[in-house]
């Protein structure tokens, strides 16, 4: 009986020294997630400057990947925007909706940095759609970009939560626009443009 | 499968002819020829056992301990962890201590503004055996960006460890570092955290080692006023100091190593005894990186007295050996005209050997980079801009000091490696030293090896060849030169940087061939 108590209580010890030791190691490494942080919502704010207001997801899967999925209005006639010229004037106070998808590839160095933080390149396919219908002023009924980007940039992490993301890319556009009067045929025209798309953004991390 | 060359043999009668006597002292085993990942970097060799050598490999952000046979064949890979409850941490170092690893990694902690240094202990024996996380140091920081380093040192007896950590930088804070001497079983001896009077702006530490009995010694160069700039009036702008912690820390003293007008380039120090300090180095006469000769001071660690001091410069024939008519008749003009003195430039010091006999040779060599940017034209006038980085490993200088620290010789062996945007992958040397002998590996190109008679008698192919070199310099200073292996028909080029001398009579080395890779062993 007395054997069985001595036993328990080494069990009992050599478990919480376990825990302690844990506990201890614990301590050092508990920075409430940030080192391990895989999750950023982000604004883009130099759009936002341009009238488009958005924002985004963006996921790390592993060292190297990271996936971003983004959702804007973006209210015409603001402001120039750059990377998207459409045909015509889009009146004041239209919203226009937009999303994009992106796949952004981070650089690792000696596996001392890792995404999401640093350098990254990316490739981004972004949709946006106007629709006239209801203007009926206007020239066009519908106007679809379709638009392919590669991106450099640099993501920056605080110490807290924050991050910033800058970013600078070339890419082309394609556009289907459908004539509001075609006449006689349901004309339906495409075209293609050259971009440049840069801006900035602010993101939260979790 | 291994096999066993006998060098002599495996040369062929080609050397033999073309270069006289080129009987090797050592016999050259090899390893099995195995392949790797094309990203895996063989890092190093880092320890060996009775029956196994161990090196550090880095394949996509991880970190594996491979285990090789004795007769340098790949057996079990050990991943090292490097992670804790999910958190990734840095990789800082490895080092056998006796028949451990000693593991070195990082964690810094954002939310606690902390830097933390773990040690992990495995087993050489069997690498899966390993031991729990042990912190050994911690650093404080304000801004992500300066997180502090850390670095280690193990005394020459493998029987205390110094775990060094650099404090953040702090524009116009004092030079702030502290440090840890632990014994093998991790148990803290004594630590330190030190502020030294010096603007951590005009104070860089340049090593740092811990003595048997666990003494730290630390050496470093303060600039004398805010200019950083090595000219001060013609004279040195610096001194370099070697502070000493003895007796756990509680006496510190001051060994400032200044040589008048003479511009030290390179200091590097040993302890004889714990009674004296041996710092050996080069110098030049102009503010530039250029050395003009070399000197060795000996030092009583007690009463800061120099018991020796050796100055020797180099003779003008030794300095412009191997330069062409062109280089040193503009060398000599501009002494003349501008009273710059002829001097070696861009020697980096890769070796400081003691020898068993209580003298020091030093090893340097001429290391630089050279970056080209070049812009071209299409024909619509767009330009495109190309940045090649040129990295140069050329001659090797060896001094030898004898016990009295008497200056006896130096030599120059010639060498010239250029590569382009490689880092030197399969540049620079290694060493081993046997006995009173210094052998040094490298690869050279045949049309450098080979003197310009010899060279007409070799057909295109082999001018084109590479050779992995031995060159044994003996004690009075004269060296051969002999090739190990024709690269090209072994497939394998040595990467020196990767290679170690693993015993008292053993140079392991390692070799790449596009994704393949294999050991050897020279066994003298």
């Amino acid at each position: 009986m007395s054997k069985s108590i001595i036993i328990s209580l080494i069990l009992c010890f050599s478990v919480n020294h376990c825990y302690s030791q844990d506990d201890s190691l614990s301590y050092y490494f508990d920075d409430n997630n940030l080192s391990t942080a895989k999750n950023l919502i982000k604004f883009n704010a130099t759009a936002a400057l341009a009238g488009d207001f958005g924002l985004s997801y963006e996921r790390v899967v592993s060292d190297l990947l990271s996936f971003e999925a983004g959702f804007s209005m973006w209210q015409g006639g603001l402001f120039f925007y750059p990377s998207i010229d459409y045909p015509g004037d889009i009146p004041e106070d239209m919203l226009t909706p937009s999303f994009f998808f992106q796949t952004r590839f981070y650089y690792t160095f000696l596996g001392l940095v890792d995404a999401p933080s640093g350098l990254y390149n990316s490739f981004m396919y972004r949709r946006r759609q106007v629709d006239y219908t209801s203007e009926p002023s206007a020239y066009y009924d519908e106007v679809v970009s379709n638009e392919v980007i590669y991106h450099v940039g640099y993501q920056w992490l605080n110490g807290a939560r924050f991050a910033i993301d800058t970013f600078v890319g070339i890419g082309v556009g394609f556009m289907d626009y459908t004539l509001k009067n075609p006449g006689s045929s349901n004309f339906v025209g495409v075209s293609h443009e050259f971009m440049i798309n840069l801006g900035t953004k602010f993101a939260y991390r979790f | 499968m291994k096999y066993i060359i006998l060098v002599l043999g495996f040369l062929g009668i080609g050397y033999l002819n073309a270069q006289g006597d080129t009987s090797i002292p050592a016999e050259l085993t090899w390893g099995n020829s195995f392949k790797e990942k094309k990203r895996a970097q063989m890092l190093g060799i880092v320890g060996k056992t009775e029956d196994a050598y161990y090196t550090l490999n880095f394949t996509r952000g991880k970190y594996t301990l491979n285990k090789m046979d004795k007769g340098l064949s790949p057996l079990e890979k050990y991943p090292l962890n490097m992670q804790f409850e999910g958190k990734k941490m840095s990789f800082e170092g490895i080092a056998q201590v006796n028949d451990q690893f000693f593991l070195l990694s990082s964690f810094s902690n954002q939310k606690l503004k902390k830097n933390f240094l773990f040690v992990q202990k495995i087993s050489a024996s069997n690498p899966t055996n390993a031991t729990q996380l042990t912190k050994v140091a911690e650093i404080s920081f304000a801004k992500r960006r300066f997180t502090g380093s850390f670095g280690y040192h193990v005394s020459d007896d493998s029987s205390k460890i110094l775990i060094y950590y650099a404090q953040p930088y702090v524009k116009d804070g004092p030079e702030k570092f502290g440090f840890s001497v632990y014994d093998t079983d991790l148990n803290l001896i004594w630590n330190k955290d030190i502020s030294l009077p010096f603007s951590e702006d005009l104070f860089s530490v340049k090593g740092y080692r811990v003595a048997n009995n666990g003494d730290v010694y630390i050496s470093g160069r303060e600039f004398k006023n805010k200019l950083k700039s090595k000219d001060r009036d013609g004279s040195p702008n610096y001194v370099y100091h070697i502070l000493s912690y003895t007796d756990n820390g509680e006496h510190v003293k001051d060994y400032e190593i200044d040589l008048d007008d003479k511009f030290i380039t390179d200091l590097q120090f040993a302890l004889d005894n714990e009674k004296s300090l041996r710092c050996g180095g080069f110098y030049g006469e102009n503010s530039g990186a250029g050395i003009k000769g070399t000197f060795y001071i000996t030092i009583d660690l007690e009463t800061k007295r120099t018991m020796t001091s050796n100055f020797k410069a180099f003779p003008e024939d030794f300095i412009t050996q191997g330069w062409s008519q062109r280089s040193i008749k503009k060398a000599k003009k501009k002494e003349a005209k501008k009273g710059k003195a002829i001097e070696m430039y861009q020697y980096d010091m890769r070796d400081f050997i003691l020898k068993d006999d209580g003298g020091i040779i030093m090893l340097a060599e001429q290391y630089y980079v050279h970056v080209v940017t070049t812009t071209t034209y299409d024909a619509q006038g767009r330009p495109t801009t190309r940045t090649t980085y040129h990295y140069y490993y050329n001659d090797i200088i060896a001094v030898n000091i004898d016990a009295n620290g008497n200056i006896e010789w130096q030599t120059k062996i010639d060498k010239y490696q250029h590569s382009t945007n490689d880092g030197g992958y399969f540049s620079s040397f290694t060493t081993a030293v046997v006995d009173d002998k210094i052998y040094i590996v490298y690869n050279e190109n045949a049309r450098l090896y080979y003197t310009k008679e010899q060279l007409k008698a070799l057909s295109r192919k082999e001018k084109k060849a590479y050779f992995t070199l031995l060159v044994e310099l003996n004690s009075d200073g004269e060296y051969k030169k002999t090739p190990l292996f024709n690269t090209k028909e072994n497939e394998v080029a040595t990467r020196p940087k990767a290679s170690l001398q693993t015993g008292d009579r053993e140079l392991v080395l390692y070799g790449k061939w596009y994704k393949k890779q294999r050991f050897a062993k020279l066994s003298f």
